[in-house]
């Protein structure tokens, strides 16, 4: 007879899980049933180790394999290769931006400017969690990040020029075979100018003498 | 290469009015303030607009380094949303003006069409946040002018946010957080101590602790003109946390000569006249809307 901390030693918990139609009764031995508890659907058997089996080898309760219901899975959808390739899905977003641009171009002064605007406002959110998702399109989604912050400060002040202007920084972005950080910057750049032009009244009073503004601008980045 | 106080001078002959030195207080309105205040701001400070080292460091420490804090806490599992993540901070972090950012940052989401208490927008919004951070960080850099003095050689900055690929934003994040906040290499390395010991400064900062510890002087003024008295008595305790109490007084030293400094801090008009600075001070947003 087996002592308490013996018995504790050489027993084994082993979850088992019961299939349907099958109960403790029918799948385990007469000779284990005392030690089944049975929770939910999940038995634990505790097995005590036979005296003729060597403390080398692993002791488990004879189960049957688990089997587990085939499911069909919902294939896929074939998706286009304009979508899934990043610069084919750069520019269809970027065509979709451009024509929300020009829309809100068109009926400026008109009735329909508030639509455009909101149609045009719903794409960038949309093409910027497109590309947001996306780990190859990181820079774009950066890129749409900056169209957005600009049309969010400075949309009611745009005029039919600044429009065409914002328009021609897309077209940039879809020329190029891939976007880098480097671009993002320019773009940002182009988009900041644009956007100080709005807020003062001209750019004769951000720089004084053209000349040496454009010396400071080459000395500043020497600096950096 | 000239030197930026060379093409001042050059500047000044030209035209009569000081150069535009801004404070701290006058970038942060210009980047978020109210719209009428901007307006108002941008029509008094005529342009182009200098700032030092230092009022950049002080803009990133009180501005980007949050939103740094807010991009890395929203990540965590604990907060489903952007949103919870924002609550989250906003009462974790005491300072006033912090709430402000931080409901800034929330409405120009809610603006763009994103809706930050969606947890299946989590991503997107930090996403967002993160081209924040680097858009707001760039602008910074490239839309003013360094006056090129940093009399304290503060090095808090020796590390540039600048745009990266996705993969390597946001350890490069996490690097120039940590070299911003590493204090005790920051302070190795700048010479504060050495700023406040100078002759040529002692009879101004004596002017800015007298006038601030004056009865009838505004309890800011007061607070500044005590960390200056304490920082004098032994400026080889400085730390970067104390040396952010005489922030103005740090300012108003990188002022050139031939500049005006523009700022919403009513602390200055103690502290110029006591550096021989010309200053403007602006109405504050409140001030601006009651009239």
């Amino acid at each position: 007879m087996a002592t308490p901390a013996a018995f504790e030693r050489q027993t084994k918990v082993v979850p088992y899980v019961l299939q349907k139609s099958q109960t403790v009764d029918n799948v385990l031995p007469p000779q284990r049933r005392w030690h089944a508890v049975e929770i939910f659907q999940t038995v634990i058997v505790q097995e005590e180790k036979p005296e003729t089996l060597s403390d080398f080898f692993d002791f488990h309760p004879v189960v049957s394999p688990t089997i587990v219901p085939a499911k069909l899975k919902k294939i896929p959808r074939p998706s286009l290769i304009a979508r899934s390739f990043e610069p084919h899905a750069r520019k269809e977003i970027l065509e979709l931006l451009a024509a929300r641009i020009s829309e809100v171009r068109q009926t400026l002064g008109q009735p329909g400017v508030a639509t455009a605007v909101a149609r045009l406002r719903a794409d960038l959110k949309k093409g910027y969690e497109v590309a947001s998702l996306r780990d190859d399109m990181a820079n774009f989604a950066s890129a749409i990040s900056l169209l957005q912050d600009y049309c969010y400060m400075h949309w009611s002040k745009m005029s039919a020029d600044q429009l065409t202007r914002l328009e021609n920084t897309l077209i940039l972005m879809r020329k190029k075979s891939e976007v880098s950080p480097k671009d993002i910057t320019r773009i940002a750049a182009v988009l900041r100018e644009q956007g100080r032009s709005l807020d003062y009244p001209s750019t004769v009073q951000l720089y004084l003498d053209d000349e040496e503004s454009s010396d400071e601008g080459k000395d500043k980045d020497g600096e950096d | 290469m000239k030197s930026p106080q060379t093409k001042a001078k050059t500047k000044t002959a030209k035209t009569s009015a000081p150069l535009s030195y801004l404070d701290t207080s006058v970038l942060r309105q210009l980047r978020f303030g109210h719209p009428e205040q901007k307006k108002a701001l941008i029509a008094s400070i005529p342009a182009p607009h200098y700032v030092s080292t230092y009022v950049l460091m002080e803009f990133i420490r009180g501005v980007i380094l949050y939103y740094i804090e807010l991009y890395f806490e929203s990540a965590e599992t604990r907060h489903p949303s952007f949103a919870d993540a924002c609550t989250f901070s906003t009462e974790t972090f005491s300072n006033r003006d912090l709430k402000t950012l931080l409901g800034l940052i929330i409405s120009l989401m809610q603006e763009q069409g994103f809706d930050p208490a969606n947890p299946a927008n989590k991503e997107t919004c930090r996403r967002k946040l993160q081209d924040h951070i680097f858009s707001v960080a760039e602008e910074l850099f490239s839309l003013y002018r360094n006056v090129g003095i940093a009399e304290e050689a503060c090095s808090k900055l020796r590390k540039h946010l600048a745009r990266k690929e996705l993969e390597e934003r946001d350890d490069h994040m996490l690097e120039f957080s940590e070299a911003f906040k590493n204090d005790k290499t920051c302070r190795s390395l700048c010479s504060v101590d050495a700023l406040l010991k100078a002759n040529e400064y002692r009879n101004s900062y004596q002017c800015v602790i007298d006038k601030g510890l004056a009865a009838g002087s505004t309890p800011t003024t007061k607070k500044l003109a005590a960390a200056l008295k304490e920082r004098i008595d032994s400026p080889d305790d400085t730390t970067c946390t104390r040396c952010s109490k005489i922030g103005d007084v740090i300012i108003a030293v990188n002022c050139p000569h031939n500049f005006q400094i523009h700022t919403l801090d009513t602390s200055f008009s103690t502290v110029a006249p006591c550096f021989s600075r010309e200053v403007q001070i602006h109405p504050s947003t409140k001030a601006l809307l009651k009239m």
